[in-house]
Formats: C-alpha cells, structure tokens, sequence
C-alpha cells in the first residue's frame, strides 16, 4: 500500500485550527510568565511552609462562636436563595422583551441584551464597591449584588433558551392565528419550562458561592464573619467557618442534583 | 415544544411499555379521549417544585429583615452616586492598565497549569480510562471539596502563607480551577465510546497510546469548550482578588473606593468590562465557527 493515499484520522483543517489554538496559548502562557515572573517550582520546592501553615496555623479547625456564624449562614442563604427568586422574575420578564421570537420592539431587544451583557460581566464583588456608594454596608448590598449579576446571566440563559423554540411550532400557532401572549403561555412558556428550570438551579448555585464573596467585601453574612476571622488572624476559626461554606456548597450542589434529575427527568 | 407535545410522553411509554396497553393509552389520550399534548406527571413535579422556590425564596426575603427603609434612602442616592462617577479621571490609567495586565496574566497561566494538572486527574479521574476503581472514587471526594470552597477563599488561605504578589493569585486560583478542569474533562473522557476503547484494546493498544489516539482527539472539542469556560471564571476571580488583599485590578479598584477616587474606579471597572465583554465575543464567535464547520 501507498502511505500517500493513507485517510487521515482527523481532518487536515481541524488539526492545523488546533495547532494553531495550541501555539496561540503557548505564546500567551509565556508572555505572560515573563511579565509576572511565575515560577511553579518555587512554590512546589517550598511545600514545608505550606504544610506547616495548614498543620499549625489552621487545622485543627475551631468554631468559635455558633450563634454568630449560624446567623451568617443563614443570612448568607436567604441571600441567594431571595435573590435568585428576584432574579428569576425579572428576567423572565425581560427575556420575553429581548428574544427573537417574542419581543415586540427591536430597539428594546438590543438594549435589554446590552444592559444585561454589563450586569453580568461586572464581578459581583465590584457590584458590591459600587452599591455600598449608595446603599451603605449591609446585607441589602449583598443581595442587590447578587440580583444584578444573576439577572444578566438569567437573561441571557433565558433569551437561549427561547431562542430555541423551534420555528415550526411557532409557525403552526401563527397559522391558527394565534397573538402573542396566546403563543407565549401555550407554546414557549411550557416548552421552555425545564430549560429555565435547569438555569434557575444552576443560578442558584452560583449564588451560594458568590454570596459568600459579596460577604466578604461589605454584603454581610457569613463571608464578613470569614473575612474578619481573617483579617484578626484567629486562623482556626476561619478555616471553621470556610470548611463549613464547602459543606454548604456541597449540600446545595447535591440538592440541585437531586432536583434536577427529579423534575427534569 | 415538539418535546412536550410528543418525546416526553414517547419517553415515558417505553419507559412503561411493559404495564400493557392500556397504560399507553392513558398517556396518549386524557380522561376525554383527546390527545395530550402534556405530560401530566412531569408537569405536576415541576408546578410543585416552582411552588417550593416561591415559598422559599419570599421565606428568604422576608426572614433577612432587609431594611427597606434603606432601600428607599439608598435609591435616592443612586443619582448622587452616578455623578460622583461620571467623573471620570484618567490620570492613573497607566497604572491601572498595568495591573488589568497582571489579572490577565494571572488568568492565563492558572488556566494553562491548572488545565494540564486537571487533565492528569482527569485520566485517573475518568470511570471508563481509570486505573484503579477505588482511586476515582477517592479522587472524585477530593475535587468535590476543593471546588467547593470558591477560588477567592483559596487566593485568601494561600495569601496568608506565599504573601503579597501574583503568585497567590495564581496558586489560589489553580487549586479551585484544577478540580474544575479534572471534573468536566473526566466528564468529556467518559463520554467517549466505550467500543472506541474496546477496539483499541483488542488491537494490544496500551493506556497511553489509547488515551493520546482516541480519547483526546474525540475530546478536544468539549475540553476547549471548557477551557473558555474556565478562563472567563478564572478571570473574573483574577480581577476581584485584589479586594480581598491581592494584586491585580481588583486592588486598584478597592484602592480607589478606599481613597474616594471613583473617577479612578469607574475608569478602571470600564477596563474589567471591555475585557470581559471582548472575551465573551471571541468566545461566541469561535463557538458558531465552530459549529458550522462541524
């Protein structure tokens, strides 16, 4: 046999596409090790300090004070799960307003995708910086922080998830004559149910992660008792208090889990 | 809608095909003889579960005690807030750019380590690729701790010990995105055919040749996709480390609000959003390329 007329196992196109990828991201992994002047090996050659500040400074964990920490637990979860609410209300409002299917206004569809597209791509945490300018400290920042990157997230998803009703069905409605709010709650609302349901779960999520954050910098809960733990050098009770987030994390992932397989099936 | 109004009653019939007709029957066609175009049970689930979130969700609003009547005196502020940062003061955008560099640098390199870390996990990791069964069980337990604990949080503990500088950041944020990586690429190996692997293996492939002609190239596409999921995460987590004590953008940002220097501020979160937004593009455009070419 002729090894010319030999069929490649991966076409021509997508293997130069991937080597081109590869060498885009091997230029930019070293420029960017030149200017931050990372070297792995210190780190992994330094490994004793490491396990020395984790067997001595934090571990064995200690839970100083339940009555402060179960409080911030939870405020920290009626922070996600109100904002997630909030959230999802919202934006299943405006998603109807910014799809392609169903929005009746062109100029309204491009600027709820704009204002949606800015909410979600501030980090909450700067969200946090910028409402504690006006609101003050407190867990109202820390939910209005959560609201405002969720809802641009959940627009989004949602617009997707519209978006992708098919065309004949909407056709057929259209046919029989049906207006819009008649396609809306008889074709797109029930067909798109578990699409939104599934984002709902994974907003929420989301939002036990980030609440904890928003905490951290001035949205109150659990995350301002960490940071102050911290910040008074009471290791031992930090690490108490994050080791409890991850078993909230955890408990929530599973929830979620639980739920998605249950309804969504 | 094709879904409701046939898979889903399809799916739950031959789910139930062995209860007989007239089962199938009664899921065709409701108590009148017409045909569904609901499936009544999963819909029932999902009205309760709706039902559950509400409550939950008006418990949780109501029982945070949030002040409304600094929610009124807030909203009034907004305005005065708007003008102090419409303000706009470029004269440190020097620095600023600097430090949106180092975020980025930092982004990039957690995700190139933490990629190649999560992909030897993932190996290990993968029910279909795994050496050892009890290993990915063990493995599996580990990664769901550390990804649990949010990439900031790990940027804090390892602050404490490296000190002040991108390496934290970096080794922070590597910690949460190398089990992020190992989860979704051990999710992306399995799905993999088990024939594929069968095949190979009766052809006297070993393991790592199996892994690098097959398992990889059928892979790569969900492994870049990932991989832009994980960087823009990555990012997002670069960019606010600075608030918490670390470098990059985030600290000028808290550094600005610390000084009132919201000119500085907003100028420096228009960099985050550009960068972000610029990324997101991309990302959506290599994504419809590369549906279309696929």
């Amino acid at each position: 046999m002729n090894r010319h007329t030999t069929i490649p196992l991966i076409p021509r196109r997508e293997k130069i596409m991937t080597l081109l990828l590869a060498l885009g991201v091997g230029l930019l992994f070293v420029i960017s090790t030149l200017s931050t002047g990372y070297n792995p090996f210190d780190f992994l050659l330094n490994m004793e300090n490491f396990w020395d500040f984790i067997f001595q400074d934090l571990l064995p964990p200690k839970i100083a004070d339940w009555q402060t920490i179960g409080e911030g637990v939870l405020q920290t979860i009626c922070m996600a799960v109100g904002a997630s609410l909030v959230a999802s209300v919202c934006s299943l409002a405006l998603a109807f307003l910014g799809s392609n299917t169903t929005s009746p206004w062109t100029p309204l569809k491009k600027i709820i995708r704009l204002v949606a597209s800015v909410q979600r791509n501030i980090p909450s945490m700067i969200w946090t910086f910028l409402l504690i300018m006006s609101f003050g400290i407190g867990n109202l920042v820390g939910v209005l922080a959560l609201l405002i990157t969720t809802c641009g997230f959940l627009i989004r998803s949602f617009i997707e998830t519209i978006d992708e009703v098919g065309g004949e069905s909407l056709e057929a409605m259209e046919a029989v004559g049906a207006g819009r709010l008649t396609t809306i709650t008889q074709v797109i609302v029930p067909a798109c149910l578990p699409g939104f349901l599934s984002w709902l779960l994974y907003s929420l999520e989301v939002n036990i992660r980030s609440s904890t954050l928003v905490g951290a910098v001035g949205g109150g809960g659990i995350g301002l008792v960490m940071m102050g733990y911290i910040k008074q050098f009471r290791y031992h009770s930090a690490i108490g208090v994050i080791l409890l987030i991850a078993a909230i994390v955890i408990l929530v992932d599973m929830l979620t889990n639980f739920l998605r397989k249950k309804v969504l099936a | 809608m094709n879904s409701i109004a046939t898979t889903a009653p399809a799916k739950m019939l031959a789910a139930g095909s062995s209860q007989g007709k007239t089962r199938q029957e009664d899921l065709l066609r409701d108590g009148r003889g017409r045909i569904r175009t609901k499936d009544p049970s999963r819909d029932r689930t999902l009205h309760l579960f709706l039902l559950a979130f509400v409550i939950l969700g008006v418990l949780a609003l109501v029982g945070m005690k949030l002040d409304l009547e600094q929610l009124v005196q807030g909203v009034g502020e907004i305005p005065t807030a708007i003008g102090k940062l419409a303000e706009l003061d470029f004269s440190q955008v020097d620095i600023t750019f600097t430090s949106l560099l180092e975020s980025v640098a930092v982004a990039i390199l957690s995700t190139v380590y933490s990629m190649l870390g999560g992909m030897v996990l993932a190996v290990f990791l993968a029910k279909n690729l795994t050496p050892f069964r009890w290993l990915s069980t063990l493995l599996s337990a580990a990664m769901t701790f550390l990804r649990a604990i949010p990439s900031i949080i790990w940027v804090l503990l390892v602050l404490v010990c490296v000190g002040f500088g991108p390496d934290a950041g970096i080794i922070g944020i590597c910690i949460f995105s190398t089990s992020f990586f190992a989860r979704s690429f051990a999710q992306c190996f399995e799905e993999v055919p088990q024939e594929t692997l069968e095949a190979l293996q009766a052809m006297g492939a070993g393991r790592v040749k199996i892994f690098f002609s097959a398992v990889l190239p059928s892979a790569l596409t969900g492994l870049i996709a990932w991989t832009s999921i994980s960087f823009e995460s990555n990012f997002e987590a670069s960019s606010v480390l600075g608030t918490v004590g670390a470098g990059g953008i985030g600290y000028v940002i808290s550094n600005s609000f610390g000084r009132y220097a919201y000119g500085q501020a907003i100028v420096a979160i228009g960099m985050v959003l550009l960068f972000t937004c610029a990324m997101e593009m991309l990302f959506t455009f290599v994504k419809e390329k590369k549906a279309r070419i696929g």
